[in-house]
């Protein structure tokens, strides 16, 4: 916003007129010369600000509709774990970066610093897409509380981490105005209410509920 | 430094005084300034205008920084607040006090969740209103718990039927002799699954019900009030004015009249007594924003500041005659503190309906009442008395993914689609009347006002423990009956408090050694103080009983206005 207010400023200096169009083009531009929007996290190191852009992408990705990046979920994850979550969560999520940053390099045999969402993606398919009867010693391991042994610690802290991730990036994701109010079916003041209907006649799920 | 009122008695004179401005005073205010008496209404909190002063009414999850989480921060004034629900939302936690500047002590146990502003907690509030019978006004006299009712359920019922018209409450009229049918709005239908369940709960067992709630939602235009709009944003103040508060529904009424003077940010910390009149002649009052002390005078005062605040007025109103507290002569004061147990329940998936939606957000779900010792066939002797139920059916959203180990963009897509049925209901449970649950006040541990703080003592015991224990058995059974999946049940009984249905601490009774209030809510030896809020109530019942503290108050209203004219008060 800062930024928009800038180049308004600026072209107000300069005698443009500007429409949404041409400030949307301004900012884009600016934008398309890195790999990834650059963002300040609150809460998460500037290091890991690309980490966290990229596997929200990885868990919500772009199809017909929008991605975790496109609502801005993953600065949902920080402003939450900087502002809601309790110092114990905040200590598990530290934790649970530094545990995913060294599974990342070990499963792309990449630096951290390239992940790309496709990375990520394969970080995921590889912890996260393990079979249903597999689930359920995930759960078990996390629920123990910090387990003994240097590998069993990283295993607890990743999953930890991705666990809590997933949980508040889902919640920046299907709650932001633009798939609150463009996706699914939204309707602030419903009238009368009606008690059952075709599921057809509203289509996706209600945003409200 | 304390500050003394210098102004003439006649400048701060009036006929009646209401204090607190919540679901009961803010009838106390109505009724007597439509009854013609220049009235004194006074709120300890800010004022709260209505509309104006509704700030989240209109905000979506995503207006909020935090999509309604309350952030560190904000919760640091609300480690008590916050053991609710709502008192621990964005939206709405403007409404609870701060912990901080309103402390109370515990020696068990006790969540006391307040809202201390114009309209309390009538902004707030479930909203659900009941009907009590005479299964519940003989019940202590039938099992011998606490005292009886100096009322039957013909003494109030034509008041219900009065509050009720007023009021608007959406509902059906069931014929279930034990909550009687009253004076209804047309009610919100049940959804598909709901009439599923209705359907094949009564038809499985003989004595159960289950019906579509009854709630102060007006369903039908009303005055100035719009009807429900279904948005289910009730207790962030309803722009319509659809949803019963004192801001929609009862202060207007007060302050048409030309009648009614009004004055938020007003702590009564005593009502005055005068030995030899024998009777109260005012309140004293702390303004919160000067902290002057001011006297009041009335000749009939209305205590409604909330069961615990108006009992804990009275234990502070201490004089020669009455050196345990106002009223206390049958040292009942601050004793028999009632709420509703819950945490007893059941939750299931539903199969077979997942072409069928819903539009809209019903301000409640259905409810299943008491069946347990309501009449001979029901009789059980694991325990006295019994619950009921509300819950609700609804398709899952997307937080249905929030748990599993799901990702990517077909996972994504399929949570933006209406997700499997689930029905679930939780109990309400009566709570007997124990004289030794109690509340008592600490003048070791004073508020930033210098007035002595609240300490409770009281918790729920054997009977509440089995009957929590019962209606988790039967809330499984009944949804196992409709064809539920996956039926979990639980019982973890809520410390007492969290059902925010106190009750208790000044009982209305037939006897003045063992009760506070007669059957008009005066004060057995003081009878120009009326007590109309949930301190009056005798037993508990397991209906919400906000409808309840609105009859008996127009009732006690009636009868002052008609003894003020006589010059018996």
């Amino acid at each position: 916003m800062k930024r928009r207010k800038a180049i308004q400023s600026l072209c107000a200096a300069l005698g443009y007129t500007l429409t949404p169009g041409t400030v949307t083009g301004l900012l884009l531009s600016c934008e398309a010369k890195k790999s990834e929007p650059f963002w300040e996290p609150m809460f998460f190191e500037q290091k890991d600000a690309n980490l966290v852009a990229q596997l929200g992408e990885a868990f919500l990705p772009r199809t017909q509709t929008p991605g975790a990046k496109d609502v801005g979920a993953h600065i949902f994850v920080d402003v939450f774990m900087g502002k809601v979550s309790g110092s114990e969560d905040q200590e598990l999520f530290r934790k649970g970066v530094k545990a995913l940053r060294s599974k990342f390099e070990k499963i792309t045999q990449k630096p951290i610093i390239d992940g790309g969402t496709m990375d990520y993606s394969k970080v995921l398919h590889t912890l996260y897409g393990v079979p249903k009867d597999k689930q359920p010693t995930i759960t078990q391991l996390l629920d123990g509380g910090v387990p003994e042994g240097k590998e069993e610690k990283e295993n607890f802290y990743t999953y930890s981490f991705l666990r809590i991730f997933k949980k508040i990036l889902m919640m920046g994701y299907y709650a932001s105005k633009e798939i609150g109010e463009n996706v699914l079916s939204y309707l602030p003041v419903p009238g009368d209410y009606e008690g059952c209907i075709p599921v057809e006649s509203v289509g996706r799920a209600w945003s409200i509920t | 430094m304390i500050h003394i009122n210098t102004k003439f008695r006649g400048e701060v004179t009036y006929d009646a005084i209401v204090v607190g401005t919540g679901v009961s005073g803010g009838w106390a205010a109505k009724e007597l300034c439509e009854g013609g008496l220049r009235t004194l209404v006074l709120e300890r909190g800010r004022n709260v205008r209505h509309i104006q002063d509704y700030p989240t009414m209109n905000d979506d999850q995503w207006d909020m920084e935090c999509k309604g989480n309350l952030t560190q921060e904000e919760l640091k004034s609300k480690p008590k607040q916050s053991r609710s629900g709502a008192g621990r939302r964005k939206e709405t936690a403007h409404f609870f006090v701060n912990d901080l500047e309103n402390p109370y002590n515990e020696d068990k146990p006790f969540d006391w969740i307040r809202g201390y502003q114009v309209g309390g907690r009538s902004l707030i509030w479930g909203r659900k209103c009941f009907r009590l019978s005479d299964l519940d006004f003989e019940a202590n006299k039938r099992d011998g718990h606490g005292v009886d009712w100096p009322i039957r359920y013909k003494d109030i019922a034509p008041w219900y039927s009065y509050v009720e018209k007023h009021a608007g409450i959406a509902g059906n009229r069931d014929g279930i002799p034990h909550l009687p049918d009253g004076e209804f709005m047309p009610p919100f239908e049940l959804n598909c699954v709901e009439q599923h369940a209705k359907e094949r709960i009564e038809a499985t067992f003989p004595d159960r019900y289950l019906i579509t709630t009854r709630t102060a939602n007006i369903t039908e235009p009303k005055d100035h009030r719009g009807k429900c709009m279904s948005r289910h944003r009730c207790d962030r103040g309803c722009p319509f004015g659809a949803s019963f508060s004192s801001q929609s529904a009862t202060l207007p009424y007060a302050e048409a009249t030309g009648n009614m003077t009004f004055r938020p940010n007003s702590i009564v910390s005593q009502v005055l007594y005068d030995a030899d009149l024998k009777r109260a002649i005012g309140v004293r009052v702390i303004d919160t924003e000067t902290k002057d002390q001011i006297d009041y005078y009335a000749r009939i005062i209305f205590l409604n500041a909330s069961a615990m605040a108006s009992a804990a007025i009275l234990l502070n109103s201490r004089s020669d005659r009455f050196p345990d507290g106002m009223g206390n002569d049958s040292g009942e004061l601050g004793h028999n503190v009632m709420d509703h147990a819950m945490g007893a329940g059941a939750g299931g998936t539903m199969e077979g309906f997942e072409d069928k939606y819903y539009k809209g957000r019903k301000p409640g779900g259905f409810y299943v009442p008491r069946f347990r010792n309501t009449n001979k066939n029901t009789v059980t002797d694991k325990f006295i008395r019994g619950y009921g139920y509300q819950g609700g059916a609804k398709r899952s959203g997307w937080q249905r993914g929030q748990n599993d180990f799901g990702f990517g963009g077909d996972f994504k897509d399929n949570l933006l689609e209406p997700g499997p049925w689930g029905i679930g209901m939780g109990g309400f449970v009566e709570c007997l009347p124990y004289h030794e649950n109690r509340m008592y006040l600490n003048y070791d541990m004073l508020d930033k006002w210098d007035q002595p703080t609240i300490t409770f003592d009281a918790e729920f015991k054997e009977n509440e423990k089995k009957m929590c224990e019962d209606a988790a058995v039967m809330a499984a059974e009944m949804l196992e009956a409709v064809g539920a999946k996956n039926v979990g049940s639980n019982c973890k009984i809520t410390n007492i408090g969290l059902g925010i249905h106190e009750m208790g601490t000044a009982r209305m009774g037939r006897d003045p050694k063992t009760s506070v209030l007669n059957a008009f809510n005066q004060i057995h030896a003081v009878p120009n103080v009326f007590l109309t809020d949930g301190a009056c109530m005798t037993s508990s019942a397991c209906q919400n009983p906000s409808l309840t503290y609105m009859a008996l108050t127009a009732r006690a209203a009636s009868y002052a206005i008609k003894q003020f004219r006589n010059r018996i008060l």
